[in-house]
């Protein structure tokens, strides 16, 4: 059945995540595209043609890239079961955090991943002050980012789990440690037992293989 | 003044200040505006972004909002008339996509122009014109990012259309081609004529020189 919605993805990107867990929370129905990221599509060469990334969603034949502008694309075609608060001050604060986590714990993570023996363990550092500054500030004393429930902070800040999670495996440094870092380690598993969540997660064998792979023959 | 007050914590040369002054005034919003001095940031600045410790903030009801497209979103929402972002949902993509795209690629690059020499600046000032074309798709041969009249994205990125041609002047470089770029060239003249853009944008000489002694103290650790 052809749906309106659609999702061009890649198994192991946490970007298609939040997509795919923002439509699944709005029970938004929609089809699944896997791209062979070697081998692009023509269609999501098309669909994005500045950045040729996933996730691009396309809603009634027009598409969308950048998963934060797609989550805010979602959240304001399908506005119940908000993922963003309905005050603008609360909702600036949830802004900065998504920003600071797609921009500063991105890169980050990033040079985490591919920093090689020499420059691992400052990479390790940097990434634990960021964990800090995000349990401290953003999460403090709540359950979720989002409050007593998840909102858009919390899927954006999934980077903390399974992709921090196989970095930590696949370099061999771990960062996010429940003895440093107590509440944000308690958010990682009370974030991957929440309903659709739970069920939507990539495997982690399948990561830490994946990524190895990839962190020894990059191109 | 508590309560009501609007403030604005920024800097003169700051594009990301310019943003949200250009906001403000679009929307007729009165506020308070302190100019920092960066080298001893003020308390109110320190308190209000802990995070950054950047400007510009804005400060409203006693609460502190920061990073400028944020700022801009909180402005939208508060302050309803003059609309800054499209009311279709998927136009306010598209703003959103450009205002991102300029932050993401094109800021980079036209930084790497100030601070980089020899082969890594040939190679930054090759990105920014790349990134430059790019962006003139985004105006999808509109007279401006909003369409008709300036919009959100187009107060986001005006700030390109001063820093281009300052730092093609400055480093004797070219980034914007009046032929390779003819829609993008047309779109950075009606920004730069319009009254509230132009508004608050830096006095040019003052920003070539303050961007010539940058480039002098970063690049100066480079060739020794």
């Amino acid at each position: 059945m052809d749906k309106e919605v659609k999702l061009h993805g890649f198994w192991s990107s946490p970007y298609v995540y939040w997509v795919i867990w923002a439509l699944k929370l709005k029970g938004i129905e929609y089809d699944y595209i896997e791209e062979d990221l070697p081998n692009k599509s023509e269609l999501l060469l098309r669909y994005n043609p500045v950045y040729k990334k996933v996730p691009v969603l396309v809603h009634a034949g027009k598409p969308i890239s950048e998963s934060p502008v797609i989550l805010e694309y979602i959240e304001e075609v399908w506005p119940h079961n908000p993922l963003l608060p309905k005050d603008p001050y609360e909702r600036s604060v949830a802004r900065f955090w998504i920003n600071f986590a797609t921009d500063k714990v991105r890169s980050a993570l990033l040079s985490f991943f591919w920093e090689g023996e020499d420059g691992k363990k400052e990479a390790a550092e940097q990434m634990f002050d960021l964990l800090k500054i995000s349990e401290e500030q953003a999460l403090g004393d709540k359950k979720f980012f989002g409050g007593n429930s998840i909102n858009m902070v919390d899927l954006i800040f999934a980077l903390f789990t399974c992709w921090i999670q196989t970095t930590e495996q696949v370099v061999g440094i771990k960062v996010l440690e429940p003895s440093r870092l107590p509440r944000l380690h308690a958010w990682v598993n009370n974030f991957k037992e929440e309903p659709i969540i739970k069920e939507n997660l990539p495997d982690s064998e399948r990561m830490v293989e994946h990524y190895t792979r990839i962190r020894s023959n990059p191109n | 003044m508590a309560g009501e007050g609007v403030k604005l914590l920024g800097y003169w040369a700051s594009p990301f200040a310019l943003r949200v002054r250009s906001a403000l005034k679009l929307k007729g919003i009165e506020y308070e505006y302190q100019e920092e001095d960066l080298g001893n940031k003020s308390p109110l600045l320190l308190q209000g972004n802990p995070v950054y410790k950047k400007v510009p903030v804005l400060l409203h009801n006693g609460k502190s909002i920061s990073e400028s497209l944020v700022i801009l979103e909180y402005i939208d929402e508060v302050w309803k008339h003059n609309p800054l972002l499209p009311e279709d949902p998927y136009e306010r993509a598209r703003s959103r996509f450009w205002a991102k795209f300029v932050d993401e690629k094109c800021v980079p690059a036209l930084v790497g122009v100030i601070t980089k020499v020899g082969e890594e600046l040939e190679k930054s000032a090759r990105e920014a014109r790349e990134h430059l074309k790019t962006l003139e798709s985004g105006l999808d041969g509109k007279r401006c990012f909003g369409g008709t009249k300036i919009g959100f994205a187009d107060v986001a990125i005006a700030w390109i259309a001063y820093w281009v041609r300052m730092e093609q002047e400055a480093f004797k470089i070219q980034l914007i081609d009046q032929q390779n770029m003819p829609l993008l060239a047309a779109w950075i003249d009606y920004v730069l004529e319009d009254p509230v853009m132009k508004e608050f944008m830096p006095p040019y000489d003052k920003l070539v020189k303050h961007t010539r002694d940058l480039r002098e103290k970063l690049t100066a650790v480079v060739s020794n």
